[in-house]
Formats: structure tokens, sequence, C-alpha cells
């Protein structure tokens, strides 16, 4: 992607998919400063890895496998900033608990799945993510680089956590 | 609990994810871009800091050894002086050659592997940056003997000489301590962490649990003792 209609193409794609971009940045950044900061370095890496998408490959599977790989090293980043991590966790967490007073049960019960999420480690993570945009188990392997067998466990241990851990929500 | 209703609660409506999606500014992505390289430049910037300090540390030891080369005369002092600082020139040039070779290698990581093989390049990457501060800290003991000359040698009393030997045999057992323990395997031991966690090292720490973790992960999820 080195010229004007690469660069038309691109921005036009980033528009399509904007939403995972958003999507891997609140399940990685309670903070929304940091949100944004991870959004600017996902784009700017999709960009930058542009030469490595291959034709007939899809792009939603390129795009995750970028993004994921941004976030993970992003939050490790932050990770060795740990105090400061922590704290800016436990402000992202009161504002959120200021705003949920004026939500309904559904916005609630999004923003404690998300949290939870949050609390997963980073690679089991990227796994329940896929798995809520619905891809299929294959398509998880390819993108994570395990195989489908041990997806379809991780997962299944995965769900049973946040199962856990939403059940007073859901009661 | 359903995994519809998962579904359903993730993909519920999101105000902050509208707002995000709906940036209907053809620009967006383009300043993003713009605000992303400059940001990335920042983070470089103490790196190519470090590394430039290291190689301004190097032009004085060069320019220190060229003076002595000239300058002086043949002497047991001039010996102890280039020796010494011939050394201190050598594994700071090869910690920093090592430093900047992987922090170069991690810029140019590709990014589109899948998200195990990435992170586990990323983190032993980390990771082997660990050489260059092995390396480093190998030059600790000749920072005690490059003063040393024939006039010292010949007439220093028995407390100068309890210091010396104090100084240097530390320094040396230190330096080879360190050289022979900073090592991936040797990441548990408290002594090594807390060492590293000390000279600010604790992403090299991390990059070695990750590491850990990765290796787990990559494994039949049935047999995952940490599970």
């Amino acid at each position: 992607m080195d010229n004007q209609n690469d660069l038309g193409e691109f921005v036009r794609l980033m528009q399509e998919h904007k939403r995972i971009v958003y999507k891997i940045g609140i399940s990685y950044c309670s903070n929304r400063e940091d949100r944004e900061d991870l959004a600017q370095e996902i784009i700017y890496q999709l960009w930058r890895s542009g030469h490595t998408f291959r034709a007939g490959q899809k792009f939603s599977t390129w795009m995750y496998r970028v993004a994921l790989n941004v976030a993970i090293s992003f939050y490790r980043k932050r990770k060795s900033a740990q105090s400061v991590v922590a704290y800016q966790e436990h402000l992202a967490d009161l504002a959120d608990q200021e705003e949920n007073d004026d939500e309904n049960e559904l916005e609630k019960a999004r923003r404690k799945l998300q949290q939870c999420i949050r609390e997963l480690k980073e690679l089991d993570r990227a796994l329940i993510i896929l798995f809520l945009e619905s891809k299929s188990y294959r398509e998880i392997a390819e993108i994570v680089g395990i195989t489908e067998t041990n997806v379809a466990t991780r997962i299944s241990r995965i769900k049973e956590k946040l199962k856990q851990k939403l059940q007073p929500i859901n009661n | 609990m359903e995994d519809e209703y998962l579904q359903g609660v993730w993909n519920s409506p999101d105000r902050e994810m509208e707002q995000f999606v709906e940036a209907k500014d053809p620009s967006f992505e383009m300043v993003q871009l713009k605000k992303a390289k400059v940001k990335l430049r920042s983070l470089l910037l103490p790196k190519i800091i470090g590394i430039a300090l290291g190689l301004g540390w190097m032009a004085f030891m060069f320019l220190l050894l060229r003076l002595s080369f000239h300058y002086s005369t043949n002497s047991l002092g001039k010996f102890f002086f280039m020796g010494s600082i011939g050394i201190i020139f050598l594994s700071t040039g090869i910690a920093v050659a090592l430093y900047a070779k992987d922090l170069f290698t991690l810029h140019q990581i590709d990014h589109s592997e899948s998200v195990v093989q990435t992170q586990r390049k990323l983190a032993e990457l980390n990771e082997s940056i660990l050489n260059s501060v092995r390396i480093a800290w190998l030059q600790l003991p000749f920072y005690t003997t490059f003063y040393l000359n024939e006039r010292l040698l010949s007439h220093a009393g028995p407390i100068f000489w309890i210091i010396q030997i104090l100084a240097t045999g530390t320094s040396l057992w230190l330096a080879i301590w360190l050289f022979r323990n900073i090592r991936h395997k040797n990441m548990q031991n408290k002594r090594i962490r807390n060492f590293l966690q000390g000279y600010g090292l604790s992403t090299l720490l991390q990059a070695g649990d990750f590491l850990n973790e990765i290796a787990n992960f990559g494994q039949a999820a049935e047999s995952d003792p940490t599970e």
C-alpha cells in the first residue's frame, strides 16, 4: 500500500471494519484515552503491514491477526507500568459504575461482560473476542495459531469463567 | 448461559462504539495514522537516545585509547589503562550492537502472522535483549583497574590493597555471576528477579514469563496444568 489508490482503499476498508478496532480496544483497555491510543496503533500497524495481505485471503482474518497482535503488545507495554495501569483501571471502573446508573439492564450486562473479558489473560481475551464475533473454530485456530481442539477446549473453559462472573447480573 | 446470550450482550448497542464507527470525517484514518507515527517516533526516541549515549561513551573511550597509545610511554600503567579501557570499549560496542539489532528486528516484526507465533517472536526478542545486559555487565571489574600503575603498585599501603582487592574481587564476582545467571531458565530465581526489577528491567522478566505462558497456551489444552 504505497500509492494514493492504496491509501483510498485502505481508508475505505478501515471505515468498513472500524467496529473490530473498537471491540478489540475495549477488551484490552478500560480507559478511553488508552483505547484511542490503541486504535491509532492498530490502524498504523495495519497500514504498515499492508504488504503482507495476500490476494484471496479473507481481509477480516488478516485484520484480526494484526489488530490482536498489536493489542496484546500494547497491553503488555502498559502492564510494565503496572501501578499506573491498576490506578487507571480503578478510575475507569468507578466511572463505569457512575454511568451504569442511567443504563438499562442490557447495557449493564455488556459493560460487565467487557470488564470480565479484561480480567482474562491476554491470549484468552483474543479467543473469546473471536468467539463472540461468531468466528468458526477453524478461523479462530488460524488467527490465533493453535489447534481447533485446543480452541474448543479453551473457549469452553473461558465461557465457564464468564458464566460464573456474570451469573449475579443474569439472575 | 447460552452462547447466544453472550453474543447478544457483546453485540448490544454501544454508544461509544457508534460514535467511533460513525466518525464520518474521511480524513479520520489519516489523522490517526499521522498521530500514531508521531507517537511511535516518541516511543523509539528513548531507545535511540540509549544507543546514542552508548556510542558517545564508546567514542570517549576510543579517544582515551588513542591519546594513551600516542602520548604515554610504555609502562605497566599504560598496559592497565589501555587493557581496561579497551575491554570497556569492546563490551560496550557488542552490547550496543546487539541492542540495536534487536530493536531493529522488533520494529520489523510481521504482525500478520498468527497471534501465538508473533507474540512468541516478540517475547523472544525482548528476552534476547538480556544478552546485551549480560555483556554490558562484563566490563564492571575493569572500572577498578584502569588507574593502576607502577608507582601505585609499588608504594601503596595495606589499606589501598584491601580496598582494591575487595572492589575488583566483588565486581569480578558480580560480573561473572550475572553473565552466567541472567538467562531465561533462571528467571524464576528470586535474586535474578530482584536484580532485574531493581534495574528497571522488569519488561525482560515479563517477556520470560509470557514465553512460558505462550508455551502452555500452544500445548493441548487437555494437559494444561495452569488451568
